[in-house]
């Protein structure tokens, strides 16, 4: 185990391209049903545990 | 449990096929970056190693690979049992509590029924973790036995469509010809009507000649939980359909981003788009959940139908052998695996980059795209994707997009791209 990261994977070092500010979840549940909501939910609703299964590319081999 | 009994601790071999300079970037038996591999958490069983479909891009069969010439047309029960083996002792070692399985192929259906039966009741059996087996399929196949034993064992299944008829049948037919699209069709009305909750998505390849808001609506009426858009495989060398490698033109991004918009205005949302909702993920400073986007070190291992490991498959569409570690199930454990070069090259992050990419204030969210579509002969993988106009098009179109609306809710969003460095 020892030689093996215990780290969970992601992105710690950059910044992200679109700063949120102070948005909260409040603020996200006065908008329309809609592909931001669940995105802006996604990401603050996540945000104390981020780490997620990187899915691999399937192919059209099948 | 048995701890599977052939464990090696020889260092990973290289197969003697792969281009030394493909090799030159990956120093054997360290770490570039954390000293330490990742465990794997996924794990691609190639139980199928022929397919009844002829789809002219594939790159198991089409491409520069033939390979799979040589392999068993099926995985044998003792490979199944092997394999299962391993991955139990690879979940107890790093006591892994959730990995994923996927039966993949070739085309995994074509084992029958009895076979995935088994093989699913053996992986299930011998895995301590909670398991979520999956089936990649064309979609052909799908009888009411085969659908009995999916809901069974609870696997999830992934159908690979491109569209409408039309759309469909501009790659996806019979060696014959014959159209595939009205038999994928019915299977999926049959998993929707038995088992909706196993359906786990549709894969689309793009093609340029197809309408995309087109594409995204026939393949909503199918009503899929989950559409992935796939760009079709290539590299600097041997460039995808209509990918000019030195042009700075974006087809793909242009196709995709009317899709884009098309699936961001719906309200409430359509079926979710990966590709797009993950380019939202990570633009908001989450980790993309997909290996073509993101920074996020990759986590998977292909064991093929005779047992020997690869890395992901696609890379079988580079050069011959690319996919190759030199290593089996029958001689190897999967930690060896997590230490051969290629593929802690794939674990990289950042540091994995090529030095265009890492100047481009895009990269966290592309990743420098996916592994294989970076490949140029000379310069083997360190080089940006050769849809790097493409990805960057897109992913600026999306960021315009969220960004005005983020910012609308409230304050000005801060994010901003146009002082990008080495952004096309």
């Amino acid at each position: 185990m020892g030689e093996f990261s215990s780290e969970e994977p992601g992105p710690k070092d950059t910044s992200p391209l679109i700063d949120l500010g102070d948005v909260s979840l409040d603020d996200v549940a006065q908008i329309d049903d809609s592909v931001l909501r669940h995105s802006l939910n996604r990401i603050l609703g996540d945000a104390a545990n981020p780490n997620e299964v990187v899915l691999p590319s399937f192919s059209a081999s099948v | 449990m048995r701890r599977t009994p052939t464990k090696s601790s020889s260092p990973a071999s290289v197969p003697p096929s792969e281009p030394a300079v493909a090799l030159a970037q990956y120093p054997p038996g360290r770490h570039p970056v954390h000293g330490k591999p990742f465990p794997f958490h996924q794990f691609i069983l190639k139980i199928a190693s022929r397919c009844n479909l002829k789809c002219n891009y594939c790159y198991m069969y089409e491409m520069a690979d033939d390979s799979w010439r040589g392999q068993p047309l099926i995985m044998s029960a003792e490979t199944i049992s092997v394999t299962a083996r391993r991955i139990a002792d690879h979940v107890r070692d790093h006591r892994l509590s959730d990995i994923q399985v996927v039966l993949h192929g070739g085309e995994p259906l074509l084992t029958g029924p009895g076979y995935i039966d088994e093989a699913a009741a053996e992986l299930r059996d011998v895995i301590d973790a909670n398991v979520d087996l999956r089936v990649q399929t064309n979609g052909t196949l799908m009888s009411d036995s085969m659908l009995d034993v999916l809901i069974r064992h609870d696997i999830h299944i992934g159908v690979s469509l491109d569209g409408d008829q039309r759309a469909n049948d501009e790659h996806r037919r019979y060696a014959s010809g014959r159209s595939s699209h009205d038999r994928v069709a019915r299977s999926l009305h049959k998993i929707r009507a038995r088992a909706p909750h196993l359906l786990a998505g549709l894969l689309c390849t793009i093609d340029l000649r197809n309408d995309p808001v087109g594409t995204y609506q026939a393949l909503m009426k199918l009503q899929p939980p989950l559409i992935d858009f796939l760009l079709p495989h290539g590299n600097w060398t041997n460039p995808p359909p209509g990918r000019r490698p030195s042009g700075t033109d974006a087809p793909y991004g242009r196709w995709l981003a009317a899709a884009f918009d098309h699936w961001y205005s719906l309200s409430p949302p359509g079926g979710r788009v990966r590709m797009f909702s993950e380019i939202i993920h990570a633009m908001l400073g989450g980790q993309a959940a997909v290996e073509t986007l993101g920074l996020a070190p990759v986590r998977l291992i292909v064991v093929d139908a005779d047992g020997t490991l690869e890395q992901v498959d696609t890379l079988r569409s580079a050069y011959a052998g690319a996919a190759g570690t030199g290593l089996s199930v029958y001689t190897h454990d999967l930690d060896t695996a997590t230490r051969h070069p290629a593929i802690m090259a794939r674990q990289r992050g950042r540091d994995g980059l090529s030095e265009t990419c890492k100047a481009c204030a895009l990269h966290p969210v592309c990743g420098g795209g996916l592994y294989v579509h970076r490949y140029k002969v000379g310069s083997g993988f360190m080089n940006p994707s050769v849809y790097c106009p493409d990805l960057a098009f897109l992913i600026r179109h999306i960021h315009r997009r969220v960004s005005q609306d983020v910012g609308s809710m409230s304050r000005p969003s801060r994010g901003a791209l146009g002082t990008a460095r080495g952004a096309p």
